[in-house]
Formats: C-alpha cells, sequence, structure tokens
C-alpha cells in the first residue's frame, strides 16, 4: 500500500470536515490565471484611457447638452506625449448667491448642526461626518459674504475640474481593480467574472459619473455657486470610493462563499 | 504673498501625496504576503517539560463587572500551578474590585492581588509597580476583559525557547463583535491589523508590535531596559521599541487568540482612539530619532519602524491636506501645478489611498472567513471622518505633552458587559 497517497486521500476526506485554522492558512495562487486576468483588465484600462473615453465622454456630453436650454460645448485638451486625448465638457450659466440665500442656507445648516450636536453622543460619527461636510460650507458662506467678486471659478473651470477628476477616477479604478482583483482569479471560470465585473464597474462609473455631472450643472444654474465647494469636496470623488467599495466587497463575499467550500484553494503555513 | 502660499501648500499636498502612496503600497505588500506568502512556524509544536515559573499581571481599575471572568479563565489554564502566580494589579480602585479579589486570593493561594492606592494611576506605573513583586522569570499581561484560552499559557511561554526573543504578543479578537455596527467594524480592524498587518510584519522581520495585552515579556530584560516611561500613555509601543532599539526581537503569535470586550459605544471608542493616538505620537517623538541612528536595525526594519511610528501622525497630516485643499480651491488653484499631477494627487487621495487599507481588510476577511461581515466594509467610510479627528486630536494632545511637559492621565476604557453576564459568571464560580 502506498501509504503517501493514502495519507493525502485521508487529508483530502478530512478536509472536508476539519478546516485549516486560520492562524497560518493562506490561499493557493494560480499565477497563470491571475497574470492572465491582470493583464486584461490592465489592457481594457489602457484601452478605455487612451482610445475609447474620448468617444464616450463624447456621447455622454452631447446627451446631457439636450436638457440644457442655452450651452456651448468645449474640448479640454490631455497631451501624455504620445497621445492626446480631446474631452468635451459642458458650459452653462452659472449663479451667484444672493444675501438672502446665503442667510437661509447658514441658517439651515447651523439648525442641523445643533440638533446632531445635542444628540452627538448616539450619532458621534455621524456628526463628524456633518462636521466634514459643514466646513467647506461654512468656509463658502464666509466667502461670499465678504468676497463674492474674488470667486475663482465659473461653470467652465468647475467643468474642467469635474472632467479630469471623472477621467482621473475612471482610469484608476480599473487599474486598482486590476491590482486587487486579479490575485483571487483561481480557474477560467473567476477570471471571466472577475472580466464581467469590471465591464460592469466601468459602465456604473460612467453612468453615475455623468448623471452627477448633470445634478451639479442644474445645482450650479438653478441654485448657485455656494454650493461649488460641497459638490467637489462632499460629493465629489468620495462619493465614486463609497460605491466603488460597496461593489467591490460585495462581488469577494460572493467569491468568498466558493473559496471558503474549496478546500483545494487553501495552504496551510509552508 | 498668496503666490508663496499656493506653493508652499501644493508643496505640502505633493509630499503628503508620497507619503500616502507609499502607505498604500505597504498595506498591499503586507496583504499580498499574507494571502500568499509562506508563514512563519511556531514554537508551539516544542514539547518541553521544563516550564519556567511566570507571573501573570492582570492590570485593574474598578473592574467588579469583567474581571470574574478573567481570573475564572486563567485558573482553569492547563499551565502547571506550581509555576505561575497571577497577581491582578488593583490600581486604585474604587469599587468592589479589591474584596472581589481578596476573596479570590483566599481561596486560590496562587492568585496574590497586588492593591496600590498610593503613587500615580495608570497602566503603565501600575504594572512598574507590580513587576517589582511579581516572581516569575515571564511577566504575561492581559487586560481585565480578556477571556483566556485553556493552553494559551504554555504556548506562548514557548517563545522564550528563542533567547532573542524579549516579548511575545498574541491575536486579539473582540466577543462582542455582533453587538453592534461598531463592534462589528472594530472586528474586522483588529483582524486586519492582527491576521495581515501584524503577522505580515513578523513573517518579514520587520517591526511586529507588544500589544500590551495577550502578551508577555522577559522580567530581567524589562528591568534592564527601565521599564515603561510613566509619561508614556502607549506603553506597549513604547516596549516594542526599547525591545528592537536594544537588539532583541518581538514575536507576533497569530495563534494565541484571546478575547476582549470591544467599545460599543462611539463616544468610549473616540477617547480610546485619542489616547491610543496620543501615547503612540509620545512614542514617536521619543524614538524617531534613536530609530533613524540606531545601529541594532536592518535598514529595512528602520523603514518600517518609522511607518509604524508615524501610523498615528498621518491623520493628522491628511486633515492639514484636506484644509490645505479646501485653501487651494478658494484661491483657484486646485491643478497643482499640472493635470498629471491634479489626476496623481485624485489616485493618492481618493483611490488607492484609501483603497489600500479597505483591501487589507478584505484580505483578513477572506483568511478568517468572514463571508457576510465583508459586505459592512463600506461602512468604514464614516468611521473615516471620526478617526480622522480624534487620532489628529490625539496627536495634537502629544504636542501639547511635550511643549508643556505635562504628565498624563490614564482615562480607562468603560466595560459594557451587562449585570445578567456578571451573574453568570458569579454561578460559574
Amino acid at each position: 500500500m502506498n501509504f503517501e497517497k493514502e495519507f493525502e486521500l485521508m487529508k483530502k476526506n478530512l478536509m472536508k470536515y476539519i478546516y485549516y485554522h486560520r492562524f497560518g492558512r493562506r490561499l493557493h495562487i494560480n499565477l497563470f490565471f491571475s497574470i492572465l486576468n491582470f493583464f486584461i483588465i490592465l489592457i481594457l484600462a489602457f484601452f478605455l484611457a487612451f482610445y475609447k473615453y474620448d468617444e464616450i465622454n463624447h456621447f455622454f456630453i452631447s446627451f446631457l447638452s439636450k436638457y440644457f436650454d442655452e450651452y456651448v460645448i468645449e474640448n479640454l485638451f490631455i497631451n501624455f506625449g504620445f497621445y492626446t486625448i480631446n474631452l468635451h465638457y459642458l458650459i452653462i450659466l452659472g449663479r451667484f448667491p444672493n444675501n438672502f440665500e446665503i442667510l437661509v442656507s447658514l441658517l439651515f445648516i447651523s439648525i442641523l448642526g445643533l440638533l446632531l450636536f445635542i444628540y452627538r453622543r448616539k450619532i458621534l460619527a455621524f456628526f463628524m461626518w456633518y462636521v466634514f461636510f459643514s466646513i467647506p460650507f461654512i468656509v463658502s458662506v464666509f466667502y461670499f459674504t465678504f468676497f463674492k467678486n474674488y470667486f475663482p471659478y465659473t461653470v467652465r473651470e468647475f467643468s474642467i475640474l469635474y472632467t479630469l477628476l471623472q477621467y482621473g477616477i475612471t482610469v484608476f479604478f480599473v487599474f486598482i481593480i486590476a491590482v486587487s482583483i486579479s490575485v483571487i482569479s483561481f480557474s477560467f471560470w473567476t477570471t471571466f467574472t472577475n472580466i464581467i465585473f469590471t465591464f460592469l464597474l466601468i459602465f456604473y462609473i460612467f453612468l453615475f459619473g455623468y448623471l452627477r455631472y448633470f445634478v451639479f450643472l442644474l445645482v450650479l444654474n438653478k441654485m448657485s455657486y455656494l454650493y461649488m465647494a460641497n459638490l467637489f469636496f462632499t460629493f465629489g470623488p468620495s462619493l465614486d470610493f463609497l460605491y466603488f467599495t460597496s461593489f467591490y466587497t460585495l462581488y469577494i463575499s460572493l467569491l468568498m462563499k466558493n473559496i471558503m467550500r474549496n478546500s483545494m484553494l487553501w495552504k496551510f503555513v509552508s | 504673498m498668496t503666490e508663496i502660499l499656493k506653493l508652499f501648500l501644493k508643496i505640502y499636498l505633493l509630499i503628503l501625496m508620497i507619503i500616502l502612496t507609499l502607505y498604500a503600497i505597504r498595506h498591499y505588500v503586507f496583504s499580498f504576503n499574507r494571502l500568499f506568502g509562506k508563514q512563519r512556524m511556531y514554537y508551539q509544536d516544542i514539547i518541553d517539560s521544563d516550564l519556567p515559573f511566570i507571573s501573570v499581571l492582570i492590570p485593574m481599575h474598578n473592574e467588579e463587572k469583567v474581571l470574574h471572568t478573567i481570573l475564572n479563565s486563567l485558573i482553569n489554564t492547563d499551565y502547571p500551578k506550581d509555576k505561575l502566580e497571577i497577581i491582578p494589579v488593583n490600581d486604585h480602585s474604587t469599587d468592589k474590585t479589591k474584596e472581589i479579589l481578596d476573596n479570590y486570593a483566599s481561596k486560590y493561594s496562587f492568585i496574590k492581588p497586588f492593591h496600590r492606592y498610593s503613587g500615580d494611576r495608570g497602566k503603565q506605573n501600575a504594572l512598574n509597580d507590580a513587576v517589582e513583586v511579581a516572581k516569575g522569570e515571564i511577566i504575561v499581561v492581559y487586560d481585565a476583559d480578556y477571556i483566556v484560552p485553556k493552553g494559551q499559557l504554555k504556548d506562548m511561554i514557548k517563545f522564550f525557547i528563542d533567547p532573542e526573543v524579549a516579548a511575545v504578543m498574541g491575536r486579539v479578537v473582540p466577543v462582542n463583535f455582533e453587538s453592534n455596527f461598531l463592534t462589528m467594524m472594530l472586528d474586522l480592524e483588529r483582524s486586519a491589523g492582527y491576521q495581515v498587518d501584524q503577522q505580515a510584519r513578523y513573517k518579514l522581520d520587520l517591526i511586529p508590535q507588544y500589544g500590551g495585552t495577550v502578551g508577555a515579556f522577559r522580567k530581567d530584560v524589562f528591568i534592564n531596559l527601565g521599564k515603561f516611561d510613566p509619561k508614556v500613555l502607549a506603553e506597549d509601543t513604547e516596549l516594542t521599541f526599547k525591545i528592537f532599539l536594544n537588539g532583541y526581537k518581538v514575536a507576533y503569535a497569530n495563534r494565541l487568540e484571546c478575547y476582549e470586550e470591544a467599545p460599543e459605544d462611539w463616544y468610549i471608542r473616540a477617547k480610546q482612539v485619542r489616547r491610543w493616538s496620543r501615547g503612540h505620537n509620545q512614542v514617536l517623538f521619543k524614538y524617531f530619532i534613536p530609530l533613524i541612528l540606531s545601529d541594532k536595525l536592518r535598514l529595512i526594519q528602520k523603514i518600517d519602524g518609522l511607518f509604524l511610528l508615524f501610523v498615528y501622525a498621518v491623520p493628522f497630516f491628511t486633515l492639514l491636506g484636506f484644509f490645505a485643499s479646501l485653501i487651494l480651491f478658494f484661491l483657484g488653484d486646485m491643478t497643482i501645478s499640472s493635470y498629471y499631477l491634479f489626476l496623481l494627487a485624485v489616485f493618492a487621495y481618493n483611490s488607492y489611498g484609501n483603497f489600500a487599507p479597505f483591501f487589507q481588510i478584505v484580505t483578513a476577511a477572506i483568511l478568517d472567513g468572514r463571508v457576510y461581515s465583508v459586505r459592512i466594509i463600506p461602512l468604514f467610510f464614516f468611521s473615516f471622518v471620526f478617526n480622522l479627528f480624534y487620532t489628529s486630536l490625539g496627536f495634537v494632545d502629544a504636542v501639547i505633552d511635550i511643549i508643556l511637559k505635562r504628565k498624563p492621565v490614564w482615562h480607562k476604557t468603560l466595560r459594557f458587559r451587562k449585570d445578567k453576564d456578571v451573574k453568570a459568571d458569579d454561578n460559574n464560580k
């Protein structure tokens, strides 16, 4: 009898019931699929960043422009040396806040702050977010009360910043996904689902990004520049980060069910 | 003048961007190493009948709610009782801690309470005094809210077979992780800190940290190194650096899991974070130069040591970065100096800079098999500002400590054990 084989067989059977202790278990990396997965997503990111982003951008901008009566579409060139991409952005009319609007907004944020402060003990984490949110707003209120004429932005500058931000977020999130998801690529099937997930994520980034751009433009057009700092600091990239981690962890939790069931994916200590 | 301010802010943001990038790389290196790298073997399989005499120290300040659990778990430990003394250190308690401890002492000869009602209060002071009366070669330390597994002391002591090991650190696991959203988050945070960060640092022979509880150290080394500095709140971090700077090592034992009670209240957690940050930054100011000049550490250990020292200072500088970018926004100069740098800044602050710690938590959750708790990880986003703010306050406290040369006062973390739990413990006595 081959005791080694017998022992290995016994170990596999036992593994169905007795699992490696978590202190020393580690994953059995499949280098072939991980590298394949990484490069497929990376090529996708490269292709998207340099060859397709402008087309998608032009499509969305032209689509959004239909909802505004008066607008101008301008070009923003990003020169990478070997390639220049031409992005479009919208210019519409923005408005400056009047003193009444500033006062009402300040009152609203102060009353909300006071209420949250009273109950801060129970909702401390949320209260801290409120503080973080209110800082750009209060600076904005101060700025528009005393230095309104010096405000350095119009919708044009804001749109340039936003377009750049959105470009950065799209390309870099795909890169992060490539790094973070490729390592848990164990088979053809997981490689395939990883790539599908990446595609869906990119689709969402575009959809959300341009929907948000539309909302931001509406705020600057119908409400005022008073909210511009918050649009940038509170509802800007931090929101992207929130949905990005949500989708990523949801996907990982779905994958984990399979990882936990499959003992062949695990190793122990050495 | 405005141009100089703009230039200064931009340089500041660029430096911060580089620092955040380095931390992000570190998170990824640790995560990948833990996921796929060979793990270091432990000493627990060594059979050694010649166990040393050990003293288990449990600092206590008004711990009547929780002390039964830890004492009962230690009474049930399989460590030979003739080689064990348990010293609950009653540090200025005003509740029934003293009476309960004396009651235990009357029943078990190896439980020897040490009551201290003079001198400054605080964990570091209590341990410094208690070590003087402890007879063990090895000092084991547990906080009062811990539950010690039966075979843990034996496993922990075996690490000291290696003469270079001056301290051992085990893994802390919250026992009340299902209580609320905060405890669930703390559970994942601890998981990432121990399962990935500490384990990778130990495996890569960097600077694993002695954490002040679920740990042990050699008594003679501890006394030779001058015991704990009473002015430093993070006595554990201080001991870690003292040990490494004197040519010894700290071993991390991922297998030595011990169960603690995590804060269930944000307000209590805020105080805890602020105290940790204050203590850790005190250590930063004290050991920054000695670490760089040390001839006992390899370059890679010095680099890791610097990362570790600055870990509670970075949130303060990130908060300043937020204000710097806010000022630049209102000065109309957000693009830093070029579109590339602007994109890179966005990348650092909002993508990998923030995502890397999340990836580390996901890695820990995979290794721990926490299928469903992974889904709450995005909610860490909401504790981000909370941690940023209170850690920054701790940094400011530490700076003021240095300027005013003030002596910090230890504030104990409030316990959440319910009365019914205490009664259940009483029945099990």
